[in-house]
């Protein structure tokens, strides 16, 4: 049986789901992009705050709102959401894992992260956009991104517990750090390979062979 | 009962996003001073301490609910987010004025170092009661897999089931007591008179907000936690408590070790106090940041 497909868009992207819609139509079975909490059509969470992952919830809940969830689920995380699916495949919610540009920027050390953390923290308190009600969609305060998750011993841990198949896509887009990428890859506790991409043609080229184990 | 004044003025702060009720005591015009309650606790925690540093040290005493806690907004579907905590302290202190003292019990005493470092102008000093941090041990996630499914499958649940109702608030503040054991019965009974609310079935619940107990995968480590004590350049009063508690994890090794890490530290060690210094030995804490406060 064709699995199905749950993506996972870039949180801040002005596409949301739409972005995904050439992927959707040439998925053999069933697939579904739903716009984020606060993207699209999708208000924003209570509270109107976002952090790295919650999108692995909400993604989720949609799916399981379509009935796509009950056999096997592929899911595809785009560039910072990439964190969100890989916590689905962690979690052993995922048949098989694929990542458009989500292997990550340069790595933090704790100093590193604990100072992005901090100018996270000062951008959206000295922008009122980001503080006041969401009026537009994307919701403003996700033009700041998310404090960096990207300490090598938490994530090398995280990836290590995903024991499902890997796919990385990468494309010219990608952040990360050429050199790096094979080690990366290495992280995954199961199988692991890379495809290059430069178009949408080709992502969907590539992830389509996530569709059969 | 316990025989508290209420607090001098109720109010809310609307954040736009988000609203926090506010308790307050004192003259506006003296210099702020915001209490941060730990977590599953509320604003009323500070009833016995609050007056007191309003009018024996005359200070403008803000306590606060904390998002997900008490009668503030509600947290977000996927749960809590330490930066998101320190946004909503960060906007309290802005509109109070001044750079304000700080202070904070546990998970609370843990958000109030974290302003320290990431809000400096907005901070003039810390005090933290017990709140220097899980122990090392207990923040090295060996599991991610086990952390993101659980995760899910808590957020599932809360999503679909409503919070859990209790006959009575007494029943919810022997509950507490059974958890708080160091804690005495009137204060667990003031604890749930102001943290529950009726249920949809005619009981009681919890004002907290369940997702409180959602976490997420995180890079939350001793490194990270001694990285920002490390990068707090603010008088600090660490207060913590002599006797055995449940609740105190912290081994006096890992205590120093964090403490040491802190440019401008000053702990005391208060006798007869376990978790709760602030509720077990209240003129030796008012006395303690009396002191502190006095130095500046």
């Amino acid at each position: 049986m064709t699995a199905a497909l749950l993506v996972i868009h870039a949180a801040g992207d002005d596409q949301a789901g739409r972005r995904w819609t050439p992927l959707l139509d040439a998925w053999p079975g069933p697939a579904t992009a739903p716009d984020l909490p606060g993207h699209g059509e999708t208000p924003p969470p209570t509270g109107g705050h976002y952090a790295p992952g919650d999108g692995a919830i909400a993604a989720w809940r949609a799916a399981e709102q379509e009935g796509i969830v009950d056999g096997e689920v592929v899911v595809l995380g785009h560039s910072c959401s990439a964190f969100d699916a890989e916590i689905l495949a962690a979690a052993g919610r995922a048949a098989r894992l694929v990542i458009v540009d989500g292997l990550g920027p340069a790595w933090c050390n704790v100093d590193e992260l604990l100072a992005d953390r901090n100018r996270w923290l000062r951008g959206v308190f000295d922008d009122p956009e980001a503080l006041a009600p969401p009026t537009a969609s994307p919701d403003p305060r996700l033009a700041h991104g998310f404090p960096s998750v990207w300490e090598r011993g938490f994530i090398g841990h995280l990836r290590r517990s995903i024991v499902v198949p890997v796919l990385a896509v990468e494309t010219p887009a990608s952040p990360t750090p050429f050199g790096e990428r094979a080690e990366r890859l290495a992280d995954y506790g199961g199988s692991a390979t890379m495809r290059d991409a430069a178009t949408m043609d080709d992502i969907v080229a590539a992830a389509t062979t996530a569709a059969q184990a | 009962m316990l025989d508290l004044p209420e607090p001098e003025r109720a109010t809310f702060a609307d954040l736009g996003r988000t609203t926090i009720r506010l308790w307050e005591w004192g003259d506006p015009a003296d210099r702020p001073t915001l209490l941060v309650h730990g977590g599953w606790d509320h604003g009323r925690m500070w009833d016995g301490l609050a007056p007191r540093i309003a009018h024996e040290l005359n200070r403008y005493v803000v306590a606060l609910d904390v998002r997900g806690h008490g009668d503030s907004g509600r947290l977000p579907e996927a749960g809590p987010n330490w930066p998101m905590f320190l946004l909503d302290l960060a906007q309290i202190c802005r509109r109070l004025g001044r750079p304000v003292t700080l202070v904070g019990h546990s998970f609370g005493g843990g958000l109030v170092l974290s302003m320290g470092s990431a809000f400096p102008d907005l901070v003039d000093r810390v005090v933290n009661i017990d709140g220097l941090g899980p122990p090392p041990e207990m923040m090295q996630v060996q599991d991610h897999a086990a952390v993101a499914a659980q995760w899910l499958r808590d957020a599932d649940r809360i999503h679909r089931e409503p919070p859990r109702e209790y006959p009575s608030i007494e029943a919810m503040a022997q509950k507490r007591k059974d958890i708080n054991t160091r804690l005495p019965y009137e204060w667990c009974l003031h604890m749930a008179t102001h943290g529950t609310k009726r249920g949809q079935n005619g009981g009681f619940t919890w004002k907290a907000d369940p997702r409180f107990r959602l976490g997420s995968p995180e890079p939350f480590s001793d490194e990270m936690l001694i990285a920002q004590y490390r990068n707090l350049h603010r008088p600090v009063l660490a207060l913590t408590g002599t006797e055995p508690d449940q609740w105190s994890f912290l081994s006096p090794e890992d205590r120093d070790r964090r403490l040491e890490a802190l440019p401008d530290a000053h702990h005391r060690a208060v006798s007869g106090a376990g978790h709760y210094v602030h509720v077990e030995q209240p003129d030796e804490v008012i006395r303690l940041v009396g002191d502190f406060m006095a130095d500046a």
